[in-house]
């Protein structure tokens, strides 16, 4: 499973996230997630350490990340190594992030 | 604008001749023409509707009684006094109220005329000659009124003003049939210083009236609502959701429950007919939720849910539904509150929904296993389903008995429910499957209507008409094959009879006739083709045997896939057979990406698969095979070259990053299972990473 840390900068709140992101843990990073939006309006996930990150991870962050906005709540995605990049990429995910940023 | 002049017209004459005809001196005998008016306002308030949509008010009657045993006088008075108390009373606009005023008026006044130049007197008949003029007085007094009537209806539709009285006409034989009757008997019993007996017989045949009125309004409304049902049902296009019986044995279980705690016979009706429709939503769910055998996804879940409320949503716009779509509304409510779509709980359910829900369980569970159903039903008691219903429930034990002789309960349904026959004969055509259904329409009186009201225009209309006449004379559904020579479609047409009237149902199954297979194959061809060159070689469509000629290679690891935690296993295994050749950090991380991709698409798509590792010279290959529906080949383009999240936020994401990671995949797919062969080479080739997704994206722009 994922460990995960919590270290509050600031106003945000930085979770770092440490281990494969995928159908197995997905729903370990739901809870939590869900758990800190009640009460922080900014969160950084830190990716440094994860190991892999597939497309269902992915689309969660994504949808999390947008689903939020209209609420006024940040979340960003800090640290990202640089084979998530390339995967993030590959999937569209920036031009998703910014396209909607604008609306 | 012509119906406004025609009904200026008609006011202005009706007035002057009231004023004309009219002498106030004249008026007398007030107690009886109080009588009358008591009786004629009886009349006006509680009008008979009969079937198609006419009005009968015994009004007149009392207008030609008045005159008869009153004078003309008198009986205006009782008219104008009705008339005006009608139009505050149905809150008539002026225009409409003051029309009906002057039409009955006209009525009244021309039909005293031809009276009076049979007979000079008016008074108590008492030959046979005078009951007969009555009789003619009346039956001129309807004339005259079915003539004016004609007038607005001939102005509302566009047929020949011949066509509509004689329709009118038609309709109104029975009525003033009984209008002279009742009028005749009235009279009859009028006596002179007798106020009581004319009392009695007045109440007597008011009472009659109501008893007509009861009996009418009854077959209107079970005719209205018949007709709607029929309506709704024939809407739903396909058999995706009926689940062999699945709601007629949930209605059957229903009434069982219904009748075990006593429901009125009106309680009971709203349950079966909600038990019978409860699922009606699901007819517009994306059918492949139904088929998929893995779990749903959060969407479709979702999705799923709103079976419900749009299930209620139709059954409210039928007349006389909007408990029943109450009941449907909540008949995936949990007694715990844990249900949907209100998430109510306990007594805030409605009583029926609550019944339903257990009945719904209890089919499911019999069906699966009878003997261990009562047991787990038991179990859900007071947290899925109400505990008091459960306990009634356990003690039917015929219910488990009459799934023992299925025949048995199918011929109870077949016969207890027509409406059930009628879905089942649409639905059990093999050719609706596939293809929905492109015309619903509603036949009546030569003439084709869509759901809203409206006049619809119908491919091979000269041919269909023929055919719903034939079935609405014969009472029988029938179906037909029809070629459009304008369009060269074939369309399949079902009429319903429902009445006087028909559903015409229109298929087009041109694709089927014959060329279906063909088609099918001819797509997977050009498809495989385009792929396979869109790809530049990389992706590979194949049939089912031709996988295994790729299959070259020791098999080196077999693995099954059940559970998540399979995926991790499965990637470990990977992970340490191919470490020490690749050892390229970022060519292993794409690999073992791929893979997760995959194994993940299995457990999402379908509920279990096995993964299979082959290593030849130069290259591994990764099979994993599941046992889901198969992907849909027009789904492929977009799900393996468009930039993922660039299209929807759901499927084959996933396809997207093994298409870039993979150095080949070939897939084979169809309606039991999907295979996927992953190849990555050995040794990274020179044109492994190019960018290829928006290459791809851009040519399928």
């Amino acid at each position: 499973l994922l460990s995960i840390t919590k270290q509050k900068q600031q106003n945000e709140l930085v979770i770092g996230i440490k281990g494969t992101i995928d159908l197995t843990t997905i729903g370990q990073l739901i809870e939590e997630m869900e758990m800190e939006l009640v009460d922080n309006s900014h969160i950084a996930l830190d990716l440094s350490q994860v190991e892999l990150i597939d497309s269902t991870g992915i689309g969660y962050i994504l949808r999390t990340v947008l689903s939020n906005r209209s609420q006024k709540k940040d979340i960003r995605m800090i640290n990202i190594p640089e084979m998530i990049e390339e995967t993030f990429e590959i999937m569209g995910v920036n031009q998703i992030l910014d396209m909607n940023h604008h609306v | 604008m012509r119906l406004n002049v025609y009904v200026g017209i008609m006011i202005s004459i009706g007035l002057t001749a009231i004023l004309y005809s009219f002498n106030i001196a004249e008026v007398n005998r007030i107690p009886y023409l109080l009588l009358l008016l008591l009786f004629g306002l009886l009349f006006a308030i509680y009008e008979v509707e009969l079937p198609y949509g006419r009005f009968y008010s015994g009004t007149s009657n009392i207008f030609i009684i008045s005159f008869i045993l009153f004078g003309l006088n008198n009986a205006l008075v009782t008219l104008v006094l009705i008339s005006l108390i009608e139009i505050f009373y149905y809150k008539y606009g002026w225009k409409k109220g003051l029309y009906n005023l002057s039409q009955d008026s006209l009525c009244l006044i021309l039909s005293v005329f031809t009276f009076n130049l049979l007979k000079s007197e008016t008074g108590v008949p008492e030959s046979l000659y005078d009951f007969t003029l009555v009789a003619i007085i009346i039956l001129t007094y309807h004339i005259l009124n079915l003539i004016f009537l004609s007038g607005v209806f001939y102005i509302l539709r566009s047929e020949s003003y011949f066509q509509v009285i004689l329709g009118i006409f038609k309709d109104a034989v029975p009525t003033v049939c009984f209008s002279i009757f009742l009028s005749l008997f009235l009279l009859s019993t009028y006596r002179e210083g007798y106020p009581f007996l004319f009392i009695q017989s007045l109440l007597f045949v008011f009472i009659v009236f109501m008893i007509i009125r009861y009996v009418f309004q009854h077959y209107v409304k079970i005719r209205k609502s018949h007709f709607s049902i029929i309506d709704s049902l024939t809407q739903m296009t396909d058999q995706k959701t009926f689940q062999d019986q699945h709601a007629a044995r949930v209605g059957w279980i229903s009434k069982q429950i219904g009748e075990a705690i006593k429901l009125s016979p009106e309680q009971l009706d709203q349950l079966y007919y909600s038990a019978m429709l409860h699922d009606i939503g699901k007819t517009s769910i994306n059918e492949n939720i139904f088929r998929k055998k893995g779990p749903l996804t959060l969407e479709e879940q979702k999705e799923y849910e709103s079976h419900v409320q749009l299930g209620s949503e139709w059954l409210s716009n039928i007349e006389g539904f909007q408990n029943i779509a109450n009941i449907v509304l909540h008949h995936h409510e949990r007694w715990d509150g844990k249900g949907f779509p209100a998430a109510l709980s306990e007594n805030q359910i409605p009583y029926l929904s609550r019944i339903i829900a257990i009945a719904n369980e209890m089919d499911h569970l019999i069906r699966k296993e009878k003997s261990t159903a009562f047991k787990k039903i038991k179990k859900m008691a007071g947290s899925q389903l109400d505990p008091h219903l459960v306990a009634v429930t356990i003690e039917l034990t015929h219910i488990l008995d009459s799934y023992e002789d299925s025949q048995e309960i199918t011929k109870w349904i077949m016969m207890s429910d027509y409406v059930s026959e009628v879905r089942q004969k649409v639905y059990n055509s093999e050719l609706l499957n596939r293809f929905g259904v492109n015309h619903i329409v509603y036949y009546a009186e030569g003439r084709f209507y869509n759901h809203s009201n409206q006049h619809a225009n119908l491919p091979c209309s000269s041919e269909i008409t023929p055919l719903a006449e034939q079935s609405i004379r014969e009472g029988q559904p029938i179906r037909h094959n029809l070629h459009d020579r304008e369009s060269g479609i074939m369309y399949d047409v079902y009429c319903l009879p429902a009445g006087r009237a028909a559903n015409i149902l229109l298929f087009d199954v041109t694709q089927v006739i014959g060329y279906e297979k063909e088609q099918e194959i001819k797509m997977r061809k050009i498809y495989k083709d385009v792929i396979y060159a869109v790809t530049q070689a990389k992706m590979l469509l194949v049939e089912g045997d031709e996988l295994e000629v790729h299959l070259k290679g020791d098999l080196a690891v077999a693995h099954p896939i059940h559970e998540p935690t399979d995926i991790t296993k499965c990637r470990h295994i990977i992970d340490s057979l191919i470490s020490p050749i690749i050892t390229d950090p970022k060519r292993k991380y794409k690999i073992l990406l791929c893979i997760n991709e995959c194994l993940t698409n299995v457990l999402k798509h379908a509920q279990q698969g096995e993964m299979k590792f082959y290593s030849t010279g130069d290259t591994f290959k990764i099979l994993i095979q599941d046992n889901g529906n198969g992907i849909d080949l027009a789904d492929l383009p977009k799900s393996t070259l468009m930039q993922g999240y660039s299209t929807k936020l759901s499927l084959g994401q996933g396809f997207k990053l093994m298409m870039s990671y993979s150095d080949r995949l070939i897939l084979s797919t169809n309606s039991s299972g999907t295979s996927i062969l992953l190849e990555f080479n050995k040794e990274p080739q020179l044109n492994s990473s190019i960018e290829f997704g928006n290459e791809g994206e851009m040519k399928f722009a």
